[in-house]
C-alpha cells in the first residue's frame, strides 16, 4: 500500500485531498459543535438552558468562544521550560487528528467513474475491486492515542506548577493504566475478526442486513473498551487530571489563549476518535440497512452512530460524579484488567468449539 | 520517492539519538528519543513491516518513554545540576566499547554488501508473522515470558519495602501512597 | 478461516528445564505460605530439586535430540555444562543458608532465583538457535542481577546490583548488535545455518558483516566471562554482591558464557578460526596478566578472588585460542574443577565473615589455621587448587588448557600462562601465610559449621581432590561432549 504512489491516476489524489479535507472538516465542526452541544445537552439535563444569548439558542457560541480565546493573551510562565511548553498543545492536538486516517467513514462511493472507498488511507485495487487499506489499523489508532499523552505530560512538566505536574502524572499513570485493558478488550474483536484491517473488519460486519454488529457477538468487550477509552481520553467519570475542584485545571491550568484552545480542541477530537473506533469496532461502522446499496447512507449511519456515543460520553458526565484516584487505579487493574483477560479466554473457548 | 522519505527518517533518526544524548535535561533527552523511536517506526513501515512499526510506536514510545517521564517526573530530575566531567580513566571503558562498536560498524558500511542473504522485502500479512513467532519460535516466546515473569519477582523483591527494617517508614500500600497524593498540594 | 496447527514438539531436551522452571513457580507461591524464620525449607527442596534435575541431566546422557525446530538440543556437550551448572547452583544454595540466616536477608524470593539461573544458563549451553541462547543468557543475567543486589539493607550490595545491572545490560547490546549483523550476512540465526554459510564462502572471513557479527558478540561473551579489558565490573560486583552469590556467580554465568561462546565458535565460525584465534590469543593474555597482576595488590579477600576470577577466565581463554580438542575438553574440566574449588573457598570465607562485615580482610584470616585446623586445611586445599598445584583439580585443568595450546603452537602463550601462574601463587600462599603463621588478632568463637555448609565443604574438597588425582573419570566424559558437536 501506498508504494506505488506514482503509478497511479490523477483521480486518486484529487480524492485523496478531498477525504482528507472531508475528514477534517468533520472533525474540526464536530469539535467546535460538541462543546456547544455538550453546555447544551448537560443544561438540559441539570434543566437549564445553557448558552442562549450569542445566537438563535446560542448556536453560534463556540464561534464566539473561538474568537475569545483567539484574541486573549499569550501568557508563558517565566519558569517555564519554553521549548516544551510550546510544543506540549501540538503534540496533544496533531496525533488526535492523524487517528482519523484509517478509520472508514462510508463505503465505496463512486464519483465520475472512479470508485472511492471512503476512508482517508486506502486505495482500491481497480481490477478485483478490492480495497487495501493500513493492515494494522487498529494498532495505528492506539499508538497514536499512546503518543497524545505526551503532550498532556509535557504540559504538566513545562509550566512548572505543582497543579500542571499533578494533572500530568495522573495523565500518564492513567493512561498507562487503561491502555491495557482497552487493548485486551479490543483483542477479543481481532479474535472474531481475525484482521487489524479496519476495512475488513466492518466489513464482516455487515452481515444481516447490516446488523452483524460485534457489540452483540461481544457486548463485554465493547463495555469494556468503551470505558478504557473515556478513562484514556480523561472525560470525566475519569478526568482526574483535569479535576478543576483538586488541581485548578490540571496540566493546562499555566495555558491561556490558542494554547489552551488546542488542548480543549485535542480532549474533543479524541472523544470524537474514539467514539469513532467504538462505532467501527463494535456498531458495525458505516453498516446498517441498505448501506451496500446507497453508499452516501453508509455515511450517514456513521456519523449518527458517531454522533449517538457522543451525546452518551456527555450524559455519563452529567450523570456520575468524579473517581477518587485510588478507585481509578483499582479499577483500572483489580477489576476492568481481569475482565478482559478472561473475556479473552472465554472468546478463545467458545471460538475453539463452534468452529 | 520511498528513499528521499527514507533519507530524511534516517537523519531524524539520527540526529534524534545524538541530541537524545548529549541533551543535560533529561526531559528533553527523552524527547528526542521519541522522536528518534518515532522516526525508526516509519522506517519500519517503509521496509513493509508495518506491524513491527506500529508495535515500536505503542511499545518504545508510546508506553517505556512515557513511564521514563513519569519516573523523571515523580524524581524531579528536572534540574541538572553542572554535569562534572568525569576522570579520563573512567572515560576508558566506554571509549574502547564505542571503539569498537564504531570500528565494526565502518567494516559493515564500508563493505561491498553483494553477499546479503536476507530475503527480499515484502509486506508479510500480521498472520504469518504470528505463525512464524509461535510456531518457530515457541521456545524463545516462552522463554521471554519466563524472564518477564522474574523480572518481576526481582524487581517487587528489591522495591518492596521491609517493615522490619529501620530507618524505612511502615509499609503501605501503594493505593494508599497514591491516594494520600491527592491531599498533598 | 484455517486453523492453526500446534506443531508437535519434543520436550526431552528441556525436561530439566521445565522441571527446574516449574520448581521455581511452585517455591515462589510456598513461599508466601512459609513463615519467615523457616525460609531454609525452601532452600532444602530446592536443593533437592537441583540433585533431581542432575540426574533428569543424566539420564539423557549420550543421546542426541534436537527440538523446537532446532532451537534448543540435548547433546553430550549441553549435558556436561548443565552439570556445572547445577554443581553450582546445588554449592551455592548450601551455602546460602548460613549467611542469609546471619545477613537477616533469608528471604524465600533467593531459591526460585537461583534456580532460574540454572535455567537461563542451562538453555544458554542447549541453544543451537542464536535467539535461544540470547533469551538464556537475558534470563540467566536478569535473575543474577537481582541476587548481586540481593542484600537490600547493605549499601555495597545495592551497588553491586546496580553496576552488574547497567554493564550487563550494555554488554547485552553488544552481543545482541553482534547477532544481528550476523543474521543479517547469513539470513539464519540458527547455528547450523550459520556454519553452512560460511562454509560455502570461499573465504568467509572476507564477508565483512559476518567478521563484525562474529566480533561484536565475542565482545559480549568476554563481558559476561569478565575477560580484560571488558573486567571492570567485575571487582565491585563480586565484593559487593553477597558472599554466595559471588561464588555462584563466579562460576556458572562464567560457565555459561564459555559453554555458548564455545558452541557459536566452533559450530557457526568453525571455518574463521584463524581469525578468532588470533583474538583470543590477545584477550587470554591480557586477562591473565591483568587479573593476576591486580589481584597481587588485593587486602578484601572477595577481591582478590574477584581478580584471580578474571586471571582464571584467562585460562579458559588459553583453551579458546588452541580450539583442539585437548583445548576445549580443558575448558569443560577446568570449569568444573573451578567451581569446586572457588565455591569450596567462599563457603570458608562465609564461616570466617560476620553479621554486617562480611568481607574480610586477608588479615582476619591470621591464626586460622590454629583454631580451625580442619577448615584451614580444606582451604588451604581450595587455594593450592586455584594456584594449580599438584595434586588437585586445578593443576590438572591448568595442564590440559595449556598442552592443548602447545600441540597448537602456540608455545608463547602457554609460557606467559604458566607464568602467571607462578605469579598467582604469591597471593593464594599469602592468605595460607596468614592462617598458618601469624598470631590470631581476635578470636574466632563465634564460628559455626552447618550442616549444609559441612555438606558442601565435604563436596567442594571431595571434587577438587578427585578431580586432580584421577582425572580421567571425568575428562574421558568432556572429551566425549566436545567430539560430537
Amino acid at each position: 500500500m501506498g508504494i506505488e504512489i506514482l503509478g497511479l491516476p490523477m483521480m486518486y489524489y484529487i480524492a485523496m485531498v478531498a477525504k482528507v479535507l472531508v475528514a477534517f472538516l468533520f472533525v474540526l465542526l464536530t469539535v467546535a459543535y460538541a462543546t456547544y452541544a455538550e453546555r447544551k445537552i448537560i443544561g438540559h439535563m441539570q434543566v437549564r438552558l445553557g448558552p442562549m444569548r450569542t445566537g438563535w439558542h446560542g448556536l453560534l457560541q463556540p464561534i464566539a468562544d473561538g474568537l475569545k480565546l483567539f484574541f486573549k493573551e499569550e501568557i508563558i510562565p517565566s519558569q517555564a521550560s519554553t521549548f516544551a511548553f510550546l510544543i506540549a498543545p501540538v503534540i496533544a492536538l496533531v496525533p488526535a487528528f492523524m487517528t482519523f486516517a484509517v478509520i472508514p467513514f462510508g463505503g465505496v462511493i463512486e464519483v465520475a467513474g472512479y470508485k472511492i472507498p471512503l476512508q482517508v488511507a486506502s486505495y482500491i485495487d481497480v481490477a478485483s475491486g478490492k480495497v487495501y487499506d493500513v493492515n494494522v489499523g487498529v494498532l495505528y489508532i492506539l499508538a497514536m492515542s499512546s503518543l497524545g499523552v505526551y503532550g498532556i505530560v509535557l504540559a504538566g512538566w513545562a509550566s512548572n506548577s505543582k497543579y500542571s505536574l499533578m494533572g500530568g502524572l495522573r495523565a500518564s499513570a492513567q493512561l498507562i493504566s487503561y491502555e491495557l485493558s482497552a487493548g485486551l478488550a479490543i483483542v477479543s474483536v481481532f479474535m472474531l475478526s481475525q484482521t487489524l484491517s479496519l476495512n475488513e473488519i466492518v466489513n464482516q460486519q455487515s452481515s444481516f442486513n447490516g446488523l452483524g454488529w460485534y457489540i452483540f457477538k461481544q457486548p463485554l468487550a465493547a463495555f469494556l473498551f468503551f470505558i478504557c477509552s473515556i478513562a484514556e481520553i480523561n472525560r470525566t467519570p475519569f478526568d482526574l487530571p483535569e479535576a478543576e475542584t483538586e488541581l485548578v485545571s490540571g496540566f493546562c491550568t499555566e495555558y491561556s489563549s490558542m494554547k489552551y484552545a488546542m488542548f480543549f480542541m485535542a480532549e474533543y477530537a479524541n472523544m470524537i476518535t474514539v467514539c469513532a473506533l467504538t462505532t467501527t469496532l463494535f456498531l458495525g461502522g458505516w453498516n446498517g440497512p441498505f448501506a451496500t446499496v446507497f453508499p452516501l447512507l453508509g455515511l450517514v449511519y456513521f456519523v449518527a452512530k458517531v454522533y449517538f456515543l457522543i451525546f452518551f460520553c456527555m450524559w455519563i458526565r452529567a450523570t456520575l460524579p468524579r473517581y477518587r484516584y485510588d478507585q481509578l487505579m483499582h479499577l483500572g487493574w483489580k477489576v476492568l484488567l481481569p475482565i478482559s483477560l478472561v473475556n479473552i479466554v472465554v472468546t478463545g473457548i467458545i471460538g475453539y468449539f463452534i468452529k | 520517492m520511498e528513499q528521499i522519505i527514507f533519507y530524511i527518517l534516517a537523519a531524524v533518526a539520527v540526529i534524534g539519538t545524538v541530541l537524545a544524548i548529549s541533551e543535560k535535561h533529561p526531559v528533553h533527552a527523552i524527547l528526542y528519543l521519541v522522536t528518534s523511536l518515532f522516526a525508526v517506526a516509519v522506517v519500519f513501515y517503509l521496509l513493509m513491516a508495518p506491524l513491527v512499526a506500529v508495535f515500536e510506536v505503542i511499545l518504545y514510545a508510546g508506553a517505556i518513554m512515557v513511564l521514563f517521564l513519569f519516573v523523571i517526573m515523580m524524581l524531579d530530575l528536572g534540574h541538572p545540576e553542572k554535569g562534572f566531567s568525569p576522570h579520563w580513566r573512567e572515560w576508558l571503558p566506554a571509549l574502547l566499547l564505542s571503539l569498537v562498536s564504531i570500528a565494526s560498524l565502518v567494516m559493515v558500511i564500508v563493505s561491498r554488501h553483494s553477499q546479503l542473504a536476507v530475503p527480499a522485502a515484502q509486506s508479510i500479512p500480521i498472520r504469518e508473522v504470528s505463525r512464524r513467532l509461535f510456531q518457530g519460535h515457541g521456545v524463545a516466546v516462552e522463554l521471554i515470558s519466563l524472564q518477564l515473569l522474574f523480572a518481576l519477582v526481582g524487581a517487587l523483591y528489591l522495591g518492596k519495602q521491609q517493615a522490619s527494617s529501620p530507618g524505612l517508614p511502615p509499609s503501605s500500600a501503594p493505593e494508599r501512597v497514591s491516594g494520600s497524593e491527592e491531599k498533598s498540594p | 478461516m484455517d486453523m492453526i496447527t500446534i506443531p508437535a514438539v519434543n520436550m526431552t531436551p528441556i525436561m530439566p528445564e521445565i522441571f527446574l522452571s516449574v520448581l521455581a513457580m511452585a517455591l515462589l507461591l510456598i513461599n508466601v505460605f512459609v513463615p519467615s524464620g523457616q525460609k531454609s525449607y525452601i532452600g532444602y527442596i530446592s536443593f533437592i530439586g537441583v540433585i533431581a534435575a542432575a540426574v533428569l541431566v543424566g539420564t539423557g546422557w549420550g543421546m542426541h535430540v534436537e527440538s523446537f525446530n532446532g532451537a534448543v538440543v540435548q547433546d553430550n556437550f549441553a549435558s556436561f555444562f548443565k552439570m556445572i551448572f547445577l554443581l553450582a547452583a546445588g554449592l551455592a544454595i548450601l551455602i546460602s543458608d548460613q549467611y542469609m540466616v546471619r545477613e537477616e536477608c533469608n528471604h524465600g524470593e533467593l531459591y526460585p532465583l537461583i534456580l532460574f539461573t540454572v535455567v537461563g544458563m542451562m538453555l544458554m549451553a542447549a541453544g543451537t538457535d542464536l535467539m535461544t541462547i540470547f533469551l538464556g543468557l537475558e534470563v540467566m543475567s536478569v535473575s543474577l542481577y537481582v541476587l548481586a543486589g540481593f542484600n537490600r539493607e547493605n549499601r555495597k550490595s545495592n551497588e553491586a546490583g546496580l553496576k552488574y545491572f547497567l554493564l550487563g545490560a550494555f554488554s547485552t547490546g553488544f552481543l545482541l548488535y553482534g547477532m544481528a549483523l550476523t543474521y543479517g550476512a547469513t539470513g539464519s540465526t540458527r547455528i547450523a545455518d550459520i556454519a553452512t554459510f560460511a562454509a560455502q564462502q570461499s573465504l568467509p572471513s572476507s564477508n565483512v558483516m559476518l567478521l563484525a557479527g562474529m566480533l561484536l558478540m565475542i565482545t559480549g561473551f568476554a563481558f559476561k566471562v569478565a575477560a580484560a579489558p571488558f573486567h571492570m565490573w567485575t571487582p565491585d560486583v563480586y565484593e559487593g554482591a553477597p558472599t554466595p552469590m559471588t561464588a555462584f556467580m563466579s562460576a556458572g554465568p562464567k560457565a555459561a558464557g564459555f559453554a555458548a561462546a564455545l558452541r557459536i565458535l566452533l559450530v557457526s565460525f568453525s571455518t574463521m578460526q584463524a581469525d578468532w584465534s588470533q583474538l583470543f590469543w590477545v584477550l587470554a593474555v591480557l586477562t591473565m596478566t591483568v587479573g593476576n597482576i591486580t589481584a597481587l595488590r588485593q587486602d578484601n579477600i572477595k577481591r582478590m578472588l574477584a581478580y584471580s576470577s578474571i586471571a582464571h577466565a584467562g585460562y579458559c581463554l588459553v583453551g579458546f585460542t588452541a580450539g583442539n580438542p585437548t583445548g576445549t575438553a580443558g575448558i569443560m574440566f577446568y570449569m568444573l574443577s573451578y567451581t569446586f574449588m572457588n565455591i569450596g573457598a567462599f563457603a570458608i570465607i562465609v564461616l570466617v565473615g560476620k553479621k554486617g562485615e562480611p568481607n574480610g580482610n586477608v588479615m582476619d584470616f591470621a591464626g586460622f589455621g590454629f583454631k580451625h585446623p580442619a577448615l584451614a586445611v580444606a582451604m588451604s586445599i581450595f587455594l593450592f587448587s586455584l594456584a594449580g598445584m599438584p595434586p588437585t583439580a586445578g593443576f590438572i585443568g591448568k595442564f590440559y588448557l595449556f598442552s592443548g595450546a602447545i600441540q597448537k603452537g602456540y608455545i608463547w602463550l602457554a609460557v606467559i600462562g604458566v607464568l602467571n601462574s607462578a605469579a598467582s601463587v604469591y597471593y593464594y600462599l599469602r592468605v595460607m601465610v596468614y592462617m598458618y603463621m601469624k598470631e590470631p588478632t581476635e578470636e574466632f568463637d563465634w564460628l559455626q559449621v552447618s550442616a549444609p555448609i559441612a555438606l558442601s565443604l565435604l563436596i567442594s574438597v571431595t571434587g577438587t581432590l578427585v578431580l586432580g588425582v584421577v582425572p580421567s573419570i571425568v575428562l574421558q566424559y568432556a572429551q566425549e561432549a566436545i567430539k560430537l558437536i
